[in-house]
């Protein structure tokens, strides 16, 4: 055997098996996708002693080798060695839970025609004997004809012994001592001959059966009440998405301020010139309506991912699965839609976790009419602008109410939505809702700390790359041609930007608006809130960003009419206006189709609803 | 002697234990739909002889929520309709004097 060892880690979803993989490679892990499908792929690496080199990955959870889902295929092709993504393994660590040894046990029982050295991994020993289970680990190794070691992967108990087992010594000996099955071809025992012997072996290496984990069943008794349930949920969601908003203040504003610290210096030290407004208004602009977002963003993951590695996520489709089947989504699209109030780029990352492939479609489909904060600029700015602030009644004023009805009007249409796209495009079978309540755990500050890095990561990644990438390209836009010398319009006017803006105009006149808002949806496309900036500019504002808006809502409302406001509002509800969302849907459809259809039907939608607004309202004053 | 009862898991009272017998194609069981629910609920522990009892479920008719022997499995109740139990009895028979 070479100096190189390929492992793959397997086991049943909420086996611990990623807290392993944690455990085992550290910060050695690479976390990317497999090309073509949209399966996310796990792969790390770690030294044995003495020198052997181990190169790990974590295949995808799942209960059998009988692939059900995208995920599955994946874990499949590559243990049977058909799969063309993976290298040829030497050995697969199986992970098994020990506080519920039958079905695990048959999994690993089914893996013995793979043909493979198999080391079992005896996990979350320690949740075991909390419940009082007493298992005898040397009588399931002789039972399976495999290595056993137990661990405890979230307190990297057993995972030394584990990365010994690899050494080049341990190996020769332990192969010597368990013998390899050849590969069996053609049907395996039946399902139903595993789980008999699986029956067998986990009631004779049970020494003490142990009792039902008290606190799940307590708190599941007030979790998953039919009553209070909900309404701990709505807590919970409550005090998420005050966290998302006002936690993230301070450090958006440090963020701010930085980005402005450096446009100063650049101002100062760059010659004026083509090159300082490429850094200024392109790169630093550019990089700044990125990272803006990220305190945003980190907190919601942070909240997703404890939420996630308590064990509370499942219980939350639970709760939520009949409401969200009445739109015709699945319990499991609840939190990919709630995370876009945030932003649609995690909403439809999140989207992973829907396993049913249509459900997954339609809720990545829907996932930009949830109001994301990049449209809070906007709406501030035309509501501030038009919408009197009296009070309706009982102390309720206008301006709140129509900045909820917005929230509204986004949600309501995602349902209609969701529900036509479930009767015509994404048509098929009811979805299932079969999915295990994992037990509860307290989530691991080291598992969190990784995953909220990975998550950061993938996002400065897809989104950063993209919106850096066209707001230089909308900068050189707006700054080319340059205006002529007896100019009497704004720059913008004369420039690309400007000349494709007036050429829309054509297009956009009809629902009320003017050459200016037509030149703003231009440089509008790298990110929303980036429109009120382009307006800025376009009205020859300039100053600190705080100070064009509130002078922009003053230009405003002497240059607009009120039908054209509202119909701008009514376009933004809509508006498939984020290149990055477009680039992350095309990602995770791995389809120009299906991206082409949400950059379309948003359009058709938000052309509809700002043209009946505008006329509407037209009409009425 | 009380026979044990044969039904099928959408109709098991609330925090009674009962036993698999038979898993079936289900009530709303779909032609040709890619996974088969048989295989599936197979996979989550559903088996022949496993004790099952339901705990919750959802707001509005939702979901089940189902104790298979160690796990907790959600599953909506037309699904849970191809799963057979035998509930035993709940309360033993008076045993008359003899």
């Amino acid at each position: 055997m070479e100096d190189t060892l390929r492992v793959a880690l397997v086991g049943n979803p909420n086996s611990g098996k990623s807290s392993l993989f944690n455990a085992l490679t550290g910060s050695q892990q690479k976390v990317g996708n497999y090309p073509g499908v949209t399966v996310e792929r796990r792969a790390g690496r770690f030294e044995v002693p003495h020198g052997r080199l181990v190169k790990i990955v974590d295949l995808p959870g799942t209960y059998s080798l009988t692939p059900h889902s995208p995920d599955e295929v994946v874990t499949h092709d590559v243990l049977m060695g058909t799969s063309t993504l993976e290298h040829l393994l030497d050995v697969v660590v199986c992970v098994i839970d020990a506080t519920n040894l039958r079905p695990h046990v048959r999994f690993a029982l089914e893996l013995k025609r793979l043909g493979l050295p198999i080391i079992i991994a005896l996990n979350m020993m320690d949740l075991a004997a909390r419940d009082g289970i007493e298992l005898d680990p040397a009588r399931l190794s002789e039972e399976l004809g495999m290595p056993v070691i137990p661990t405890i992967a979230v307190r990297r108990t057993g995972i030394q012994e584990l990365i010994d087992s690899f050494s080049t010594e341990a190996w020769s000996v332990l192969w010597k001592t368990f013998s390899v099955l050849p590969v069996t071809t053609g049907p395996g025992p039946s399902v139903r001959d595993l789980q008999k012997e699986a029956r067998r072996i986990a009631a004779a290496v049970t020494v003490h059966e142990g009792v039902e984990h008290v606190l799940t069943r307590r708190m599941d008794a007030v979790v998953l009440n039919p009553f209070i349930g909900p309404l701990f949920l709505l807590s919970v969601l409550f005090l998420m998405f005050q966290a998302v908003f006002a936690w993230a203040e301070a450090p958006m504003a440090w963020i701010d301020s930085g980005i402005m610290a450096l446009q100063r210096l650049s101002l100062e030290f760059l010659p004026a010139g083509l090159l300082q407004s490429l850094v200024v208004d392109g790169l630093l602009a550019g990089v700044g309506s990125v990272v803006i977002f990220l305190p945003q963003i980190l907190i919601l993951f942070a909240f997703i991912l404890v939420l996630e590695a308590s064990g509370y996520m499942a219980r939350a489709a639970f709760l939520m699965d009949r409401i969200m089947t009445m739109a015709g989504l699945n319990g499991r699209a609840f939190i990919p839609l709630l995370s876009s109030f945030a932003c649609a780029i995690p909403g439809i990352m999140a989207a992973r976790t829907i396993d049913h492939p249509r459900d997954r479609l339609t809720t990545i489909m829907v996932a930009p009419l949830m109001t994301c904060a990049a449209r809070l600029p906007v709406y501030t700015l035309i509501i501030a602008a038009f919408i009197p602030n009296t009070i309706v009644f009982a102390g309720v004023r206008l301006q709140g109410l129509v900045m909820f009805g917005l929230y509204i009007v986004g949600i309501v249409s995602a349902l209609i939505v969701a529900g036509v796209l479930k009767k015509t495009l994404t048509k098929g079978a009811p979805p299932r809702l079969l999915m295990e309540l994992p037990k509860y755990q307290v989530p691991r500050l080291r598992d969190l700390i990784l995953g909220l890095l990975e998550r950061a990561r993938l996002f400065i990644r897809r989104a950063g790359t993209i919106i850096l990438f066209s707001m230089i390209v909308l900068w050189g836009l707006a700054s080319f041609p340059a205006p002529p010398p007896d100019a009497t319009e704004p720059d913008i006017f004369y420039s690309a930007a400007g000349q494709i803006g007036r050429a829309l105009e054509v297009v956009f006149a009809p629902i009320g608006f003017n050459w200016e808002i037509s030149v703003a949806l231009v440089p509008g496309m790298a990110a929303r809130e980036v429109a009120v900036g382009a307006l800025g500019t376009v009205y020859s504002l300039s100053g600190s960003e705080d100070a064009v808006a509130s002078s922009l809502a003053t230009v405003l409302q002497s240059a607009w009419s009120l039908p054209t406001a509202l119909a701008f509002l009514a376009w933004y509800v809509f508006a498939p206006q984020c290149l990055s969302t477009l680039a992350v849907a095309r990602r995770e459809t791995n389809s120009w189709g299906w991206t082409a259809f949400m950059f379309g039907y948003l359009f058709a939608l938000a052309y509809i609803a700002a043209g009946a607004t505008y006329w509407t309202t037209k009409a009425l004053m | 002697m009380t026979s044990s009862q044969l039904i099928t898991l959408d109709l098991l009272p609330h925090g009674l234990s009962a036993r698999i017998s038979k898993i079936g194609k289900g009530a709303n069981a779909v032609e040709n739909s890619e996974p088969d629910l048989e295989e599936l609920l197979l996979g989550l522990g559903f088996e022949e002889g496993a004790s099952v009892e339901i705990r919750h479920q959802g707001p509005l008719g939702g979901p089940l929520a189902v104790r298979v022997d160690g796990r907790l499995i959600a599953l909506r109740p037309a699904d849970a309709a191809a799963v057979l139990v035998k509930t035993a009895p709940s309360h033993p028979e008076p045993v008359l004097d003899a």
